[in-house]
């Protein structure tokens, strides 16, 4: 549990994993390139007392997964983010499947993310339906970026993509976590581009569409579309991890963020286990604007906005009642661990 | 032939998407020279970077080492990216990105070179106003000045208006953003507006603050992704140490 002001905070981490990068899992190179990036991520932004070996950063347990969020890391819930990947790993990356596993344990937790892919086409029209119908999906990571069958890439606002948003709403899907981050592969045709975003946003303006990493590193391009398109929202994964080594940079793209997209749109997120949410959380709960950026674009970090940022804002969008939730927490086993801890 | 020379070519390729040179950011891991034969190889922050950027840095290698007489060789290599066979081979034989990704470029890269000019000319352009505000300019002085009011001496530059001059910033500065600014073609007579947008429209007083809050946001998203992207090849080096500490007894 955080506090801000003395007042405790419903944390959400709006980003999180419970991946399988280890060897065993690999498909091929690209399996190894990808866990090894991902490792560069952590050592590059994770305080010191904050980094794992690599052999713990393929592949953790459940046990783990539990103690950095929740136990350790001041988190309620936790949204998982699925991604595929599955032309790189054997079993998938960190497929709903995988995730389930933990939702079945502790069903008040997590918020369960599915997907689609348009270059299913038609005939994947009945595997998403079956994916909603078999588990408790209430939010997609949609995953632009993805190989596919020889094709590296696609846009949401190709046609077959719209058919599937088309049937999120029929299938009362409401919130659409984009991944628009740090680049991985995709070639000219949408490289460095958040843009699709805007087509579908305005196009669907019944969706959220969550974007995460705030379209790091085109943080500018982003801006523009989440300014002007009232369901687009900034997800803080990646760039929330600049706050401890890079603090100037995390209070500059905040700084832009409350002015351009503004308090009510933003989510935290981690990114676990790239990053665990414990360092993230407590100095974000402490973290103050500098006077010139306050000045400058008039805006200011609030207890207020914090408390947005970090739960409320999510518990919103997924219709989560933050006291009865919180009520309903105290009571599964994690509650009742940290209840003894605190004892 | 004096490697300084190839070094100084090597500092002029800039990362499009940083508006930095590969030099300073520390992209270039080895150079050597045998004759008029030279082979470079570099590394990027993580093995997904984009293929058109890294096409676009290995190719300004190519380039601009080939610029020097007496080189008539260059083989740049790639190392450790997905697309490293590819772009290493492409571009020490002179071949187009689209020759070499024929089914997945579609956009030209030049114009995805020319979006990131623009980007970087924000910076160029904000870091100038920047620097001759803290040095005394008001924003009147800066919206109503011209080119030809800028005097560079060494490397300082001043903003000479009627009576007193404002300065001196430093003269790499102003470099950059003029360098800039003649690349995308904007106007460069003495008596064009000193501020220009990259669209050609000048900064009025009306909008000076809305205008300089996009540039800031352009730029602080620069900022960050270069931050990311050194401390990201930072960490990156650790593979290629522990991998030699295995090779070696």
């Amino acid at each position: 549990m955080i506090t801000i002001d003395g007042q405790e905070v419903f944390v959400i981490d709006g980003h999180m994993h419970f991946w399988d990068g280890s060897p065993q899992n690999w498909r091929n190179q690209w399996g190894e390139a990808w866990i090894k990036c991902f490792y560069d991520y952590h050592l590059a932004l994770s305080p010191k007392e904050a980094v794992w070996p690599f052999e713990k950063f393929m592949k953790y347990s459940a046990d783990d997964l539990v103690r950095d969020l929740f136990l350790e890391g001041h988190v309620d819930m936790g949204i998982f983010n699925s991604t595929y990947l599955r032309e790189f790993f054997t079993n998938g990356f960190n497929t709903h499947e995988q995730n389930y596993a933990l939702v079945q344990q502790y069903p008040d937790r997590f918020i369960l993310c599915g997907s689609f892919d348009p270059r299913w086409g038609e005939a994947g029209f009945d595997t998403f339906r079956r994916m909603v119908e078999q588990y408790p999906i209430r939010g997609l990571k949609l995953y632009t970026a993805e190989w596919y069958n020889g094709s590296r890439g696609w846009k949401l606002s190709d046609p077959m993509a719209y058919r599937y948003l088309e049937l999120c709403r029929e299938l009362g899907i409401k919130n659409i976590h984009v991944h628009k981050g740090p680049t991985v592969y995709p070639l000219s045709k949408d490289a460095f581009d958040v843009h699709d975003i805007d087509y579908a946003a305005t196009d669907f303006p019944d969706l959220n569409f969550i974007v995460e990493h705030v379209g790091l590193p085109r943080l500018d391009d982003f801006c523009w579309i989440a300014k002007q398109e009232k369901n687009v929202y900034a997800g803080l994964a990646v760039a929330s991890a600049f706050i401890a080594t890079r603090p100037r940079y995390f209070a500059e793209i905040m700084a832009n963020l409350l002015y351009w997209v503004g308090e009510d749109k933003i989510l935290f997120g981690s990114d676990y286990a790239i990053w665990t949410p414990k360092w993230i959380v407590e100095a974000f709960a402490r973290f103050e604007l500098p006077e010139d950026l306050k000045q400058e674009y008039g805006v200011d970090l609030t207890p207020q906005a914090k408390r947005k940022i970090l739960g409320e804002n999510a518990a919103r969008l997924y219709g989560i009642d933050i006291a009865a939730q919180k009520a309903k927490l105290a009571q599964d086993p994690i509650g009742q661990q940290l209840a003894a801890q605190a004892a | 032939m004096d490697q300084s020379a190839l070094w100084a070519q090597l500092e002029r390729v800039l990362d499009p998407e940083l508006d930095e040179s590969i030099v300073r950011l520390g992209f270039v891991q080895r150079l050597e020279q045998d004759g008029s034969a030279v082979r470079v190889v570099l590394r990027l922050p993580t093995y997904w970077c984009s293929p058109n950027f890294a096409y676009l840095m290995a190719d300004g290698v190519r380039r601009v080492l080939t610029e020097l007489p007496g080189i008539e060789a260059v083989r740049v290599e790639l190392e450790e990216h997905f697309a490293s066979e590819e772009i290493s081979s492409g571009v020490t034989s002179g071949r187009s990105f689209r020759e070499l990704f024929p089914t997945e470029a579609q956009e030209e890269l030049d114009e995805l070179r020319c979006r990131f000019l623009v980007k970087g000319y924000a910076s160029r352009l904000l870091v100038l106003v920047q620097a001759l505000r803290s040095a005394g300019a008001s924003d009147d002085e800066l919206v109503e000045s011209s080119l030809g009011q800028l005097e560079h001496t060494g490397d300082l530059a001043w903003l000479v208006l009627d009576d007193r001059r404002r300065g001196p910033v430093r003269g790499r500065m102003v470099e950059r953003y003029l360098v800039r600014r003649a690349e995308l073609g904007l106007p460069m007579l003495p008596e064009s507006p000193l501020l220009l947008l990259a669209d050609g429209q000048p900064i009025t007083r009306e909008r000076f603050n809305e205008e300089l809050r996009h540039l800031r946001t352009t730029v602080i998203n620069l900022r960050a992704s270069t931050a990311l992207c050194e401390a990201l090849l930072q960490s990156r080096q650790q593979w290629w140490q522990s991998e030699r500490k295995e090779v070696l007894p």
